[in-house]
């Protein structure tokens, strides 16, 4: 399975190094990601990723929530940053940006809140 | 001018300790998404926004007061903008800028003529700065571009401009080095000297922004073939050292390039980045950046009344400043880095020394002779 480096994550979700991608489940091309929770979480939680490319330069991100006792973080949609610049545009061509920026992912940072 | 370098420890200190620098004295506002170029190495023209209206922009000089020293009214291709002179003079009547700097494909040859002659002659304070953007000569500027006679209209604008006799006005050309021309630039440069001869010549690296889309686009050149061009862009400044103002451009320049193949080398943030502190980017919709490389929005001058002052004081800026000086993000960002330049005291004493460097060898020069 595809994974995608966690960089730096959060002191709520200890132990996350990565996410993996899952090749059957994908919101406008892009696919879901998941990452197995060390222990099951202790409150309700937002948790805000954001990928990075090589330059460091974020050009996607994504959020979740976490209920208390969840095992598993998933993030459904993955938002290509300045895509709503091209809202007029057609799905395939918006298809067609968010797989080119998804193409540059280099690893991924986690933060999080107390929902 | 002295004025703005008395703000200079100022951003230094507030990089430093974190603390909520001043506005910054650099500020680009990009001023439509539309283009009528179809450059391999950008797709901002894809993009669309509810762009300001000149009523807004208005509001926000008037909020900016004087405090920005350099502004830059880019696009897309900024001349589009029927109302872009406009625009700029006001920013002239509220902010009274010391340097204009306009990038321009110079397509719409008439307008931009006419345009910035009224500009320099209107703004007689302001030094303008237009800089043509050449990629290729002929047929390989026109391919790049993707624009058919492009090359003729520039030619067609540049000597139009230098019609103007304005003492304000520099006509530039600005070349961006990509992997469609990196292989040309060399010739390039001898054609933009020997053809041209415009007032400054200028490059800069292809590279992936968020605000062109160009994410995943293979346009940055190869890490070679860019050290061969920025070695023949040094030595070029050499060869040819200027005095006075000119040489000063030069000697930051010099540290530009080798600034810029050590980033693109060392993969890190060689040059302190202070976007952010004394720089900053406005882009069409009003949102504002710490920079169009990251182009993440810190907050909307439509949602502040058109005062920056707030939005450059809030949470989401302070988050910002953080990550950039804690150098997660590289990039050689021409228009950052020379206000980083000026902020950061080993990169002002390289100027310095290059200075010095050109000084010498004019004097050899003239001995010589």
């Amino acid at each position: 399975m595809q994974m995608l480096l966690v960089r730096t994550t959060d002191p709520l979700l200890p132990g996350i190094s990565a996410l993996q991608l899952d090749p059957e489940q994908h919101t406008d091309g892009l696919p879901w990601l998941t990452a197995p929770l060390d222990h099951p979480a202790r409150q309700n939680l937002v948790v805000t990723l954001r990928i990075h490319n090589q330059a460091g330069i974020p050009i996607i991100e994504a959020q979740s929530q976490i209920a208390a006792g969840a095992v598993t973080l998933i993030f459904r949609e993955l938002t290509p940053l300045g895509i709503e610049a091209y809202a007029h545009a057609t799905a395939e061509r918006r298809l067609e940006v968010a797989q080119r920026v998804w193409s540059r992912r280099s690893f991924a940072i986690l933060r999080c809140s107390p929902l | 001018m002295l004025g703005q370098l008395a703000r200079v420890p100022g951003y230094y200190l507030a990089r430093q300790t974190g603390r909520t620098p001043a506005l910054p004295m650099n500020l680009t506002f990009s001023v439509s998404y539309r283009c009528n170029s179809r450059c391999k190495t950008c797709n901002v023209w894809r993009k669309r926004v509810n762009d300001f209206t000149i009523d807004e922009y208005e509001a926000t000089f008037r909020k900016l007061g004087r405090t920005p020293y350099w502004l830059t009214f880019s696009g897309g291709e900024p001349f589009l903008r029927p109302d872009l002179i406009d625009i700029i003079l006001l920013s002239y009547q509220h902010c009274r800028p010391g340097i204009i700097n306009i990038p321009t494909n110079g397509l719409l040859v008439d307008r931009v003529v006419s345009g910035v002659e009224r500009l320099a002659r209107e703004a007689p304070k302001s030094s303008i700065v237009l800089n043509l953007s050449l990629d290729g000569i002929g047929a390989d500027h026109d391919e790049i571009r993707g624009v058919p006679g492009n090359y003729a209209k520039l030619r067609e604008a540049y000597d139009g401009l230098r019609r103007i006799k304005a003492p304000n006005l520099t006509v530039g050309i600005h070349t961006v080095v990509s992997q469609h021309n990196v292989d040309k630039v060399i010739p390039l440069m001898e054609h933009v000297r020997s053809e041209i001869g415009p007032d400054s010549f200028i490059t800069e690296v292809a590279e992936e922004r968020v605000e062109l889309d160009t994410i995943g686009l293979e346009i940055t050149p190869p890490l070679a073939k860019y050290a061969a061009v920025a070695e023949h862009l040094v030595a070029d400044i050499d060869a040819g050292a200027a005095a006075g103002v000119a040489g000063i451009a030069q000697a930051f320049r010099r540290h530009y390039y080798q600034t810029t193949l050590r980033t693109l080398s060392e993969q890190r943030q060689v040059l302190p980045c202070y976007a952010g502190v004394s720089s900053g980017h406005i882009a069409p919709n009003g949102d504002v950046w710490t920079c169009c490389i990251r182009a993440e929005p810190i907050g909307n001058l439509r949602e502040t009344n058109f005062d920056l002052r707030p939005i450059w004081a809030g949470t989401q800026a302070d988050e910002l400043r953080a990550s950039i000086k804690r150098g997660e993000c590289h990039c050689p960002l021409a228009n950052a880095a020379y206000s980083s330049m000026l902020c950061d005291p080993p990169s002002l004493a390289r100027v310095g020394v290059n200075f010095a460097r050109g000084r010498v060898q004019r004097f050899i020069g003239a001995k010589g002779d």
